[in-house]
C-alpha cells in the first residue's frame, strides 16, 4: 500500500530563485498483519523551473510582486494548482534572508504555495537542506565516510557534514559570489558587503562603492575568503578570517573529521566547470572566488566529490527533504486542528527520573524562555521518558505531562506531545483520559526534535494515521 | 485388484486404493489429524503388503481426486507417455520398487519409466521404501535445468541464498546477500521471501538485486518470491526478474487458496519468457512441501505423501528451474517431530526426482516442532546423501522473517566438504575470482568477509 | 575478537583467581566446569569477588548488531554499519567449515527460549490473578493441543456451560485470552497489552462484557464463545508461535459477527506484539481498542475492512 503526495520546494536565494515539484511516495513498510508503519520510500522530481535572478527592489528590499509572479507562472507552467500541493517548503536563503521584508515575502509565498507548505529560514536549516539536496547525505550513507557539503551561493556559504547519513555539524560563513558586485562590464564596485570590505582592508585593499579594483586585488580578497571557507576542513580551525566570517557561534570548537567534500550552490557549481571565458559574466566575484577555492583545494589533498546537484541543491532539499512522516499509530482526537504550524518545541528529557517538583519547575522555566514575550504562543512538548516504556510508565508519563501543562492548558485547547519512541497511541489515550472535556490531544511519535526547533504538522497522508511533519531546526546543537 | 491382506492371521480390509495408500504411510501427525492413518503398527504393515500387490495401472486408474473434478489430476493423467505407461502398467508396486533399486537399472531407465508413472504410483512405491532405500534410489537421478546457469549436475550441491528481512529493507537484504556470497552461497538462486508484497516493493527489491548481480558480475539467478500475479504485474512494469515463484499443491482446491491454477502459471511462464531477464528455458521456481492440503482440510481423504507426489506431477508440467521442498515449517499438526520430518524430506526428494523435477530442499523447523539443531544436522547429512540438488543458506541458521531454524552457510560448506560436492562451475569460478574459494572449491581465509563486496 | 559489551579480561582474571584459590586449598585438578560453578557461588565462598552477578557476561543478550566474529575484515567500519540494517545473524565467522562456539551458544540459546515458551507449564496462579473465568478447549495435553488444532477450537459441555452462565450477554466485544503457543508471550506481554486495551475500550464507551481465559486456545474457539454470548465482535489475544528471534509475542485476532466456521479472511489480525523488534504491547493495546471501535462502526472485519 502506498500513497503519493505532491511536494513543492521554493528557494529564494541571494542571487537566484527556483521552484521544483516532487512526488513523494509514502509506503506502509510493515508486513501484513502488523500495525502500519509509514516511510517515504521514493522521491521523484516532477518539474523544475528555470533559474531566475531574484528580483530586488533595492539593495535592502525584495521585490514582492515580481517574486510572486514568478512563482505563480511556474505553478501554471507545471500545470499544478496550489490546492494539489500537499506539502513542501519555501526557504529564503543567504543574504536575502537579511532583507527588510524577507519575513513578509516568506509568509505570503507559503500561504499561496499550498495548504501545508511551510516557511523556513535560518542558516542551519539552509545548510541541512542543501546538504541533503546535493546528495552528500546519501553519499555518506552509501560510501560510509564523513562527507561535508559546502553550498556556496551568492551571499553565504552553508556547510553540512554527514556521518553515514546522520547530520553531525552545520556551519555558515559570509562567503558568496555576490558580496561584491560590479558595474556592467567593469571592475568598479557597485555593492560590497560590509564584512568583506573590512576583510579587504585587512589585506591592504581599500574597497568601497565606486572603487575600481584590479584583478590582483580581487584575487587577494577571494583567496582570503577561500582560505576561511576551507578552514572548515581542519579539525581545529585557527585562521582569524574563518572566525570573522562565521555568521554565528564565535566560540572555538573542533570540527568533525571530514573525508570528502562536495560543493553546491551557484559558486560551488563553477568548481566543476571549465573556467568561463569572461570572468565578469555574472558581474560579481563568483568566478574569482571559485578559482581561489580550486587553487586552495589543490594544496590540501582532500577528496573532492561531485554532488548530484549543485545549483539546485537547496531547492531540492526544500522540496524533497524537508518533510518527515510520523509513526502510523498516533493520537489525534480532532483532525480539525490540523495543520498545526510553526510551534516551538519544549523538550523534557529523562522525565520519569524526575520528581514532580523538578519537572514542574524545569517545565515552567523552559516555557517562559520559549514563549518570551508571546504568552499566547502554543508549545509542543517533546518528552523522553529516560527508561523503558511499559503501560505503567506511560501512565506515569501522562500524569507528569498533564500536571506540568496545567498553566499551558489554561490558555490553549490543544496539547501537542511528541516522542521518539513508538508509544503515541497509548500515551495519547492516557493523556486524553486525564484532560477535561473539550481539550484536544495531538500525540505523535517516531519524530526526533530538540529544544528550540519549530514544528509543523500536516493532515494524514493515508498510511494508518501517519501525518507529515516538518521540523525547522534553528540551531544545530551537539 | 485386491484391497485386503493378511498379517499374523488377521485379515485387514481397505476401503479404496487411497485408503491403502494412506494406511501404508509411515506415521505422520498430519494423516492422523485427518483421521486416515493406520490404526495400529500392524495395520500399517498390512497396508504396505496390500499396496505392494497393486499394479501400476490400479494406481493410475484410481486417482486421489476424480479426473473430472480436479485440474491437478487432469494434468497428471494427460501428461503421461502412453507407450511407456503401457510397458509398465502391469508391474506390481513391489516389482516397481525392486526395478528402481536394482543395480542393473540406470539413470536413463528411471527417467524413462518416470514418464509413465502417475503421481499415485510414485507415492505408492515411496511407501514401500525405507529411509535408506529412498536415499539410495534418489541418488541415482539428477535432473539438470538451465536458467542463466546450469543447475543439478552430478557432483554439484547448489544453494539458494535466502537473505530475508522483516520489512524487506533493501540495505538489510543486501547485507545478507554479501554475507552469503562470501561463503560461496547463492549459486542456485538468490531468493527473498517477501515481508511486504506490493508491486512497488517488488520493483525496488528486484532492481537492487539485479544491480548487485550486475555490479559484482555474479553468474546466478535472482528472484523475489512474491505471488505470481504480483510478479507478472511487476514484470510488466519493468521488474528485472530471472524467475517467477509460486507455491503449488496437490489439489485444485488447495491451489485455489494459493491463488494459482494451470492457466495462471502458464501465463506467468509466457510473461517471464518474454519480459524476464533470464535465458531459460527453465524459468519457474516452485515451492512445495507435505502438509498444507491436510492441515487445511483440502485433502479428499488422501494422505500427505500422495498429495505431495501429485504436487510434483502438477509442477513438472511447467518445466521449473527449481523446486523447493520445505519441511518442518507447518508445525506439529503435520509433522510432529524430527523423525517425521526427515522421513518426509527423504520421501520428497525421491518422489520429486522420480517425477523428473530439479528438487532442492529446505529443512525449516518451526519452534513448536519437537526438533533442535542436532536434528537439523542429521536431516542435512541424510538428505545430502540422498542427492538433493541444493540447500537453503541462511545467515547464522536463523531466518529473521520466518523465524525458523535453517541451514547455515557454514552447514553448507561442511556438507560440500564432507561429501566432495562442488559449487555450480560458473559460480565457483566467480568465487575464485573474488578469492573466497580455492581451486579445489574449498573456502579460503577470505571467506566469511562480506565487506569485500562493498 | 570483536565488539563486545562485556569485559573479557575481567572474566579471565576472575577465573584465574578462582583457579588459584582452589589450588591453594589443595583441590588442584579441577575441571573447567567446576570452576564456573565456583564462580557462580563466589559469595558463599566469600573470597572471589571479581565477578558480581550483574557483571557476568550474558552471551544471549548481546544485541545482534554488536556481534562480529570475523577476525579480518577488509572494510570493518563500513560492513558493521551495513550490518545494522538487518536482524539477520551476519558476520558470524567460521572455524574450518563450522560455526564459532559463541554462535552455537547464541543460536541454541534462542532455540531454548523458544522451546520453553511452548512447553513451559501454564502458571495457574498468574492466570487466576487476572480475575476472569477460566475454561479449556478439548485437548488434554500440550501435545494433543499442538497436533490437533481442530480440538483447540472446541469446548466440551462443562466448559461451554461456564461460557453460557458466567459471561455477560450481548457485549459489544467479547475478549478471549489464552496462552496459545507461547506461555512466555502470555506472561510477558499480556500484562502490558490488556490494560491498555481495556482503558481504550472504556474511553470509547465500548462494552467489553466479561473477558475469559481459555487454556489450549486456538483462534477459532473465539467464534464459538462470541456467538454463544451474542457478542458483536470477538477479540482473541493469545501467545504467538515462537520463532528464533521472538518468543514473547502475542497475536490478536478481531472478528466481526463471529460464528463457528467463519472464514479466516474475515479476521483482522495484529501479530508480533512484543518488545524487542515487534509492536510494543501497550501501544498495540491502544491500537486494538481503536481498531475494535472502527470494526463496530463499519460492521466488518478482515479483508472487507480497509485499514
Amino acid at each position: 500500500m502506498s500513497e503519493t503526495i505532491l511536494s513543492v520546494g521554493i528557494d529564494i536565494g541571494t542571487s537566484t530563485t527556483c521552484v521544483i515539484f516532487s512526488d513523494l511516495t509514502i509506503e506502509n513498510v510493515a508486513s501484513s498483519m502488523k500495525m502500519p508503519k509509514a516511510k517515504i520510500v521514493e522521491k521523484n522530481i516532477r518539474y523544475r523551473s528555470p533559474i531566475y535572478f531574484t528580483p530586488l527592489r533595492s539593495n535592502t528590499e525584495l521585490d514582492t510582486v515580481k517574486i510572486a509572479s514568478i512563482i505563480e507562472a511556474e505553478y501554471r507552467a507545471a500545470g499544478i494548482r496550489p490546492a494539489d500541493v500537499k506539502t513542501g517548503a519555501v526557504i529564503i536563503t543567504g543574504d536575502t534572508a537579511r532583507k527588510e521584508n524577507a519575513q513578509g515575502v516568506l509568509h505570503d509565498i507559503s500561504e499561496y504555495a499550498g495548504d501545508f507548505v511551510v516557511a523556513v529560514a535560518g542558516p542551519a536549516l539552509e545548510s541541512i537542506l542543501a546538504g541533503k539536496g546535493s546528495g552528500a547525505e546519501q553519499y555518506s550513507t552509501e560510501h560510509l565516510d564523513n562527507v561535508c557539503n559546502m553550498d556556496i551561493g551568492g551571499g553565504t556559504t552553508n556547510t553540512a557534514t554527514f556521518c553515514r547519513g546522520t547530520l553531525i555539524d552545520t556551519d555558515c560563513l559570509d562567503v558568496g559570489g555576490r558580496l561584491i558586485r560590479f558595474r556592467d562590464g567593469t571592475l568598479e564596485i557597485a555593492y560590497i558587503f560590509p564584512k568583506i570590505q573590512q576583510l579587504a582592508k585587512e589585506q591592504g585593499v581599500i574597497a568601497s562603492i565606486g572603487t575600481t579594483l584590479t584583478e590582483r586585488q580581487i584575487s587577494a580578497i577571494t583567496d582570503c575568503m577561500a582560505e576561511a571557507v576551507l578552514e572548515k576542513l581542519k579539525p581545529a580551525p585557527e585562521k582569524p578570517a574563518y572566525f570573522f566570517l562565521k555568521t554565528e557561534k564565535k566560540e572555538k570548537r573542533a570540527n568533525p573529521p571530514i573525508h570528502a567534500v562536495s560543493f553546491s550552490g551557484g559558486v560551488g557549481r563553477l568548481l566543476y566547470e571549465p573556467e568561463p571565458v569572461n570572468p565578469l559574466e555574472y558581474g560579481d566575484i563568483g568566478v574569482y572566488l571559485a578559482q581561489s577555492i580550486k587553487k586552495n583545494l589543490m594544496t590540501r589533498g582532500i577528496q573532492v566529490i561531485q554532488p548530484l546537484e549543485t545549483i539546485g541543491a537547496t531547492v531540492i532539499g526544500a522540496g524533497n527533504h524537508s518533510v518527515n512522516v510520523s509513526g502510523a499509530t498516533i493520537t489525534i482526537t480532532d483532525y480539525g486542528v490540523l495543520p498545526i504550524q510553526n510551534i516551538p518545541i519544549l523538550r523534557m528529557n529523562d522525565v520519569l527520573n524526575m520528581t514532580d517538583e523538578t519537572y514542574a519547575s524545569e517545565f515552567r522555566q523552559k516555557a517562559a524562555w520559549i514563549q518570551g514575550q508571546e504568552k499566547e504562543q502554543n508549545i509542543a512538548l517533546n518528552v523522553e521518558a529516560g527508561r523503558k516504556l511499559n503501560f505503567r510508565s506511560i501512565n506515569d508519563l501522562a500524569d507528569k505531562v498533564v500536571a506540568g501543562a496545567q498553566e499551558l492548558l489554561a490558555r490553549q485547547d490543544i496539547l501537542v506531545v511528541i516522542t521518539r519512541e513508538d508509544c503515541a497511541k497509548v500515551l495519547g489515550q492516557c493523556l486524553q483520559i486525564r484532560l477535561p472535556e473539550g481539550k484536544k490531544v495531538v500525540c505523535i511519535d517516531s519524530i526526533d526534535v530538540g529544544n528550540g526547533d519549530y514544528i509543523d504538522i500536516g493532515t494524514p497522508v493515508g498510511i494508518g494515521d501517519a501525518v507529515p511533519v516538518v521540523i525547522k531546526t534553528l540551531a544545530f546543537s551537539y | 485388484m485386491l484391497l485386503k491382506s493378511k498379517l499374523f492371521g488377521t485379515v485387514y480390509h481397505f476401503k479404496s486404493v487411497k485408503d491403502v495408500l494412506a494406511k501404508a504411510g509411515e506415521e505422520k501427525s498430519g494423516d492422523a489429524l485427518c483421521k486416515i492413518a493406520a490404526g495400529s503398527a500392524q495395520e500399517r504393515i498390512a497396508a504396505k503388503i496390500a499396496l505392494g500387490n497393486l499394479l501400476v495401472s490400479d494406481l493410475r486408474n484410481n486417482p486421489a481426486i476424480p479426473y473430472e473434478q480436479d485440474e491437478v489430476t487432469r494434468i497428471i493423467q494427460d501428461d503421461l507417455n502412453e507407450q511407456i505407461y503401457n510397458s509398465i502398467k502391469n508391474w506390481s508396486i513391489q516389482e516397481l520398487r525392486e526395478y528402481i533399486l536394482s543395480d542393473k537399472t540406470t539413470e536413463e531407465d528411471l527417467k524413462r519409466i518416470s514418464r509413465g508413472l502417475s503421481s499415485e504410483a510414485i507415492a505408492a512405491v515411496c511407501k514401500l521404501m525405507g529411509n535408506l532405500d529412498l536415499a539410495y534410489a534418489a541418488r541415482k537421478i539428477r535432473n539438470v535445468t538451465h536458467c542463466n546457469t546450469t543447475l543439478g549436475e552430478r557432483g554439484i550441491l547448489g544453494t539458494r541464498l535466502q537473505p530475508n528481512h522483516p520489512s524487506d529493507d533493501e540495505d538489510g537484504i543486501r547485507m545478507a546477500i554479501y554475507e552469503g556470497l562470501s561463503y560461496g552461497i547463492g549459486d542456485a538462486v538468490i531468493g527473498v521471501n517477501p515481508s511486504v508484497s506490493s508491486v512497488d516493493k517488488t520493483l525496488r527489491v528486484m532492481n537492487m538485486m539485479q544491480e548487485v548481480k550486475t555490479k559484482l558480475e555474479i553468474p546466478t539467478q535472482v528472484c523475489y518470491l512474491v505471488h505470481v500475479t504480483t510478479m507478472m504485474e511487476a514484470i510488466r512494469q519493468g521488474a528485472p526478474t530471472d524467475l517467477v515463484f509460486a507455491s503449488i499443491s496437490g489439489s485444485q482446491l488447495c491451489n485455489d487458496t494459493f491463488g494459482i491454477n494451470a492457466a495462471i502459471l502458464e501465463e506467468a511462464r509466457q510473461t517471464i519468457l518474454k519480459g524476464g531477464t533470464c535465458t531459460g528455458p527453465n524459468v519457474m521456481y516452485f515451492e512445495t512441501g507435505q502438509g498444507p492440503e491436510n492441515a487445511g482440510n483440502m485433502h479428499f481423504d488422501t494422505d500427505m505423501v500422495t498429495m505431495e507426489a501429485r504436487t510434483y506431477g502438477f509442477g513438472r508440467h511447467f518445466q521449473p528451474f527449481i523446486v523447493n521442498d520445505v519441511v518442518g515449517f507447518v508445525g506439529p499438526e503435520v509433522q510432529y517431530d524430527y523423525k517425521q520430518c526427515v522421513r518426509s524430506q527423504l520421501e520428497d526428494v525421491f518422489m520429486a526426482k522420480l517425477s523428473g523435477l530439479p528438487i532442492g530442499t529446505d529443512i525449516a523447523f518451526s519452534g513448536h516442532v519437537k526438533a533442535d539443531y542436532n536434528d537439523n544436522d542429521v536431516v542435512l547429512m541424510a538428505v545430502t546423501l540422498a542427492g538433493t540438488q541444493y540447500w537453503i543458506g541462511v545467515a547464522g541458521g536463523a531466518d529473521p522473517t520466518t523465524y525458523n531454524m535453517e541451514s547455515s552457510h557454514q552447514d553448507i560448506a561442511a556438507l560440500r566438504e564432507m561429501c566432495s560436492l562442488r559449487v555450480v562451475p560458473a559460480f565457483e569460478k566467480w568465487c575464485q575470482k573474488w578469492g573466497v574459494m580455492d581451486e579445489n572449491g574449498k573456502l579460503t581465509d577470505l571467506a566469511g568477509d562480506p565487506s569485500i563486496f562493498l | 575478537m570483536s565488539v563486545r559489551n562485556y569485559d573479557e579480561e575481567k572474566i579471565v582474571k576472575a577465573i584465574i583467581s578462582a583457579l588459584e584459590m582452589l589450588e591453594d586449598k589443595g583441590t588442584s585438578t579441577v575441571a573447567a566446569k567446576d570452576v564456573t560453578v565456583k564462580v557462580h557461588v563466589q559469595e558463599a565462598v566469600g573470597q572471589v569477588d571479581d565477578v558480581p552477578d550483574e557483571k557476568l557476561p550474558d552471551i544471549a543478550m548481546i544485541p545482534e548488531d554488536e556481534i562480529c566474529f570475523v577476525d579480518h575484515l577488509k572494510n570493518r567500519e563500513a560492513i558493521l554499519e551495513l550490518k545494522k540494517t538487518t536482524p539477520a545473524r551476519t558476520l558470524s565467522g567460521r572455524v574450518g567449515d563450522r560455526e564459532k562456539t559463541e554462535i552455537v551458544f547464541r543460536k541454541n540459546a534462542n532455540l531454548s527460549a523458544m522451546v520453553d515458551a511452548v512447553w513451559k507449564p501454564l502458571d495457574r496462579e498468574f492466570v487466576k490473578k487476572m480475575g476472569y473465568p477460566i475454561i479449556k478447549t478439548k485437548p488434554n495435553s500440550k501435545d494433543e493441543y499442538l497436533m490437533r488444532p481442530d480440538l483447540g477450537r472446541e469446548l466440551d459441555e462443562e466448559n461451554l456451560e461456564i461460557v453460557r452462565t458466567k459471561l455477560k450477554k450481548n457485549p459489544d466485544v467479547q475478549i478471549v485470552l489464552g496462552e496459545g503457543q507461547s506461555v512466555l508471550g502470555l506472561e510477558t506481554s499480556m500484562p502490558e497489552m490488556l490494560p491498555a486495551l481495556l482503558q481504550g475500550l472504556e474511553a470509547n464507551h465500548i462494552d467489553y462484557g466479561t473477558p475469559i481465559f481459555v487454556e489450549y486456545t486456538r483462534v477459532g474457539v473465539g467464534d464459538l464463545i462470541g456467538k454463544t454470548v451474542g457478542a458483536k465482535v470477538v477479540c482473541v489475544i493469545l501467545g504467538e508461535r515462537p520463532g528464533h528471534l521472538s518468543w514473547r509475542g502475542l497475536g490478536c485476532y478481531v472478528t466481526y459477527a463471529p460464528e463457528v466456521g467463519i472464514l479466516e479472511s474475515k479476521r483482522t489480525a495484529v501479530t508480533t506484539i512484543q518488545d524487542d523488534g515487534g509492536t510494543p504491547p501497550a501501544e498495540a493495546g491502544a491500537y486494538v481498542a481503536d481498531l475494535i471501535k472502527r470494526i463496530l462502526q463499519e460492521k466488518k472485519s478482515g479483508v472487507d475492512l480497509v485499514l
